[in-house]
């Protein structure tokens, strides 16, 4: 694909669901940022600023118009990434309004320690939900009553999904517990799973979705209720006196100011619209490259009695090991080869390791700069090493 | 050799680290990210924590991922056998640094690295020292190795502690009259050792014997089988033991003649003793000494019957018993003097 022409021949990227590659339209519009409108956003008045703040504002309404939610219910926050995300929630929810908070067993580190660390800093009790092997979870098995659900949509090593992510919710909101979604791994290729769905809280990290280093928080205003406030400094307020303060969230139209403390990363922000641009004006063959490229490969994966394959089903992101081999030794050896994958257990310890008792693996996601030749490439060189 | 072996080994790491880091700044950086790392990963396995790549996985990775490409087949064998190395690698630098620490500790608390046998360090005193066994089997090594840590750590409390002669009952010769105003040495010492002839030659040169009140303690050096490691050395012993019941003077004429006296071919007594002489010769050697110094016939009558008495195999029983387990003492000549124990060749200050 031309827009990630900087590809060298032979290049064969195959880490997405870390740093997904930026096509052309995503880095021109940094460039630009800095080239031709670099201002302090959201403050100023002089024209760069307004050109900021006319890119920012819009990039708010893209994410919202991306996950078809609305603005009326749900406000967009920027931040570091999904982790910081989920920390700046989960550090500031009001305990004392809920029973335990919940997680499930195939979570990335980054909820999964957050809830770990919320029961132990509150004293509520936590419980891990055992996900089925298709994503969904049982939702007859457990009690939502007054709980704190943080669970992701898309797994980041097999690609799973929460299928029952509608029923999820409800049940939740029904029995007066706040559900907050992990989107890391789905608002790329899976973004469908989450689209429309109105949870409390969706966090997701731009950086695997073709935009910049960059987290978001799309939130229901309703969430404001269970918040305190425990993270608070400069952009937040609309006046402060010597012993208190007002905040701008209080007012719907600076509501995302609650989870936005001090200046933000502009540019990201604007390479962030830039990139949900390109993916709206994507060609659908690019898709179905994309999907061909995921079956064929995970067919020839598959295919191989040594090659053990997590992925039930073709996913971008897939994960394996290979009989007799370290992991580690094979993603070296595909480096060699110009074949760029991860290998270990990619944040999720306590399922691979623990609960599965996997050795690490490698982790092939593709994503849409894949060209089928990179298929060919590592079906050549891998075949080689397992046979 | 083992202990330095050992140095040499460590020493070797860390020059090479030093060297490369002088001339090739980036690749001695690289190295010491790699010690960092390496250390990380040990001290993460040390608390039993998890290590998912170390220093190990890296270097191997490296070389095996060549092979993968090339040759798939051989990675299982090759990575069995840089497993094997690398055990032999970590097993090899943890001996280096256990015997190390050892042979340093051992230098400071027993004056020797070596501790089985004390002369054989060349970085210790010049001593004729008191060796133990050599160990016969591996499995004797290995009991050995870990004993003398037992032995080094029973001496360390000794390099804080302050002698009192008195607490030790030596039989000795007391070289002059006891002079209150002076101090008091033992000095322990082989009549056939060569350094015990040197500190003698410094200590009359520098009229040691004139300025303290000197113990003079006679001792043939064993080994563990009770064999003597100067030959003639436990006849001489006899001898001035039992010379010094008539008079001192007499023991003292028999070791100065050893240590200063020439025969008409120029060869020193303590080496004709050593090696040339039999017992038979020795003891006519002795006699002629003492009747040079005035002994008369019955006197040397009496002395060569007391040589040959339970009395004196007691004293040097005695001796020994104080010389090798209460003091402790490693190799000789050896003194006390000063509330210290000095082993070792005694040079003028």
């Amino acid at each position: 694909m031309e827009d990630f022409d900087y590809l060298g021949d032979g290049e064969v990227y195959l880490d997405g669901a870390c740093q997904s590659l930026r096509p052309r339209p995503v880095i021109d519009a940094i460039n630009n940022y800095y080239s031709e409108h670099n201002s302090c956003g959201e403050r100023v008045k002089y024209k760069w600023g307004r050109v900021t703040d006319e890119k920012v504002e819009a990039t708010r309404e893209k994410v919202l118009k991306f996950l078809k939610l609305k603005s009326k219910k749900y406000t967009v926050s920027f931040t570091l990434n999904t982790t910081y995300g989920i920390n700046l929630i989960l550090n500031q929810i009001k305990a004392d309004k809920f029973n335990k908070i919940m997680t499930s067993d195939i979570e990335h580190n980054s909820p999964f320690l957050a809830s770990l660390a919320f029961s132990e800093r509150t004293g509520l009790p936590r419980e891990v939900m055992v996900r089925n092997d298709d994503g969904s979870i049982d939702l007859k098995k457990y009690d939502f009553k007054k709980a704190i659900v943080v669970v992701n949509c898309a797994s980041n090593f097999d690609g799973r999904k929460l299928l029952n992510i509608n029923e999820l919710e409800k049940a939740v909101h029904k029995a007066g517990g706040i559900l907050i979604i992990d989107a890391a791994q789905a608002m790329a290729h899976s973004a469908d799973i989450v689209r429309g769905v109105e949870v409390d809280a969706i966090c997701f990290s731009a950086h695997k979705l073709y935009a910049p280093s960059l987290g978001v928080i799309v939130w229901k205003d309703e969430l404001d209720d269970v918040l305190d406030v425990r993270f608070i400094g400069g952009g937040m307020v609309d006046d402060v006196d010597k012993e208190k303060y007002v905040l701008s969230a209080n007012n719907k139209e600076h509501r995302y100011t609650r989870f936005e403390s001090g200046l933000q990363a502009w540019g990201e922000i604007v390479g962030l619209g830039a990139a949900l641009d390109w993916l709206e004006k994507l060609p659908k063959k690019d898709w179905q490259n994309l999907e061909k490229n995921t079956k064929e490969l995970f067919d020839f994966l598959n295919s191989s009695k040594k090659v053990h394959l997590i992925n039930k089903e073709p996913n971008p992101t897939m994960s394996f090991y290979i009989e007799g081999l370290d992991s580690h030794l094979v993603g070296e050896a595909l480096s060699r080869e110009n074949i760029m994958a991860r290998t270990g257990y990619f944040c999720v310890h306590y399922y691979l390791d623990h609960v599965k008792g996997f050795p690490p693996l490698i982790r092939f996601s593709l994503g849409l700069h894949n060209r089928p030749e990179d298929i060919e490439k590592i079906k050549k060189v891998l075949g080689k090493v397992i046979n | 050799m083992v202990c330095i072996a050992a140095f040499i080994i460590l020493a070797l790491i860390g020059i090479f680290v030093a060297i490369i880091s002088i001339f090739k700044p980036k690749v001695g950086k690289a190295y010491l990210k790699a010690m960092k790392k390496a250390w990380g990963c040990l001290w993460k396995k040390v608390r039993l924590q998890k290590c998912e790549t170390g220093f190990k996985d890296d270097v191997k990775n490296t070389l095996l991922s060549r092979v993968m490409l090339k040759h798939p087949g051989w990675v299982r064998p090759l990575s069995i056998v840089i497993e094997f190395l690398s055990i032999v690698i970590v097993v090899v630098a943890v001996w280096a640094l256990l015997t190390a620490i050892k042979s340093l500790l051992a230098l400071w608390a027993l004056g020797s690295c070596n501790v089985t046998k004390p002369s054989a360090c060349t970085m210790g005193a010049e001593m004729c020292s008191i060796d133990e066994d050599e160990p016969k089997n591996v499995f004797e090594a290995t009991g050995r190795w870990f004993t003398e840590w037992g032995e080094i750590f029973e001496a360390i409390p000794d390099k804080f502690r302050t002698y009192n002669i008195d607490d030790y009952g030596f039989a000795y010769i007391m070289v002059g009259d006891e002079d209150e105003n002076k101090k008091t040495a033992v000095d322990i010492f082989d009549p056939g050792c060569l350094v015990c002839m040197t500190s003698y030659k410094n200590q009359k040169a520098a009229g040691f014997f004139e300025n303290n009140n000197v113990r003079l303690v006679p001792f043939a050096i064993q080994g563990a089988d009770d064999s003597y490691k100067f030959k003639n050395s436990e006849i001489v012993v006899r001898y001035m033991y039992a010379a010094n019941k008539i008079k001192s003077e007499y023991a003292i004429a028999i070791i100065d003649k050893i240590y200063t006296g020439k025969n008409h071919d120029n060869y020193s007594y303590q080496d004709l003793i050593n090696d040339d002489y039999s017992k038979e010769d020795t003891v006519k050697h002795l006699e002629t000494w003492l009747r040079n110094a005035g002994a008369t016939e019955n006197e040397i009558e009496g002395i060569r019957g007391n040589a040959k008495s339970q009395e004196v195999t007691d004293i040097m029983a005695r001796n020994r018993q104080i010389v090798e387990n209460e003091l402790r003492v490693k190799g000789i000549p050896t003194m006390l003097y000063d509330g210290q124990k000095h082993t070792g060749l005694w040079k003028a200050e």
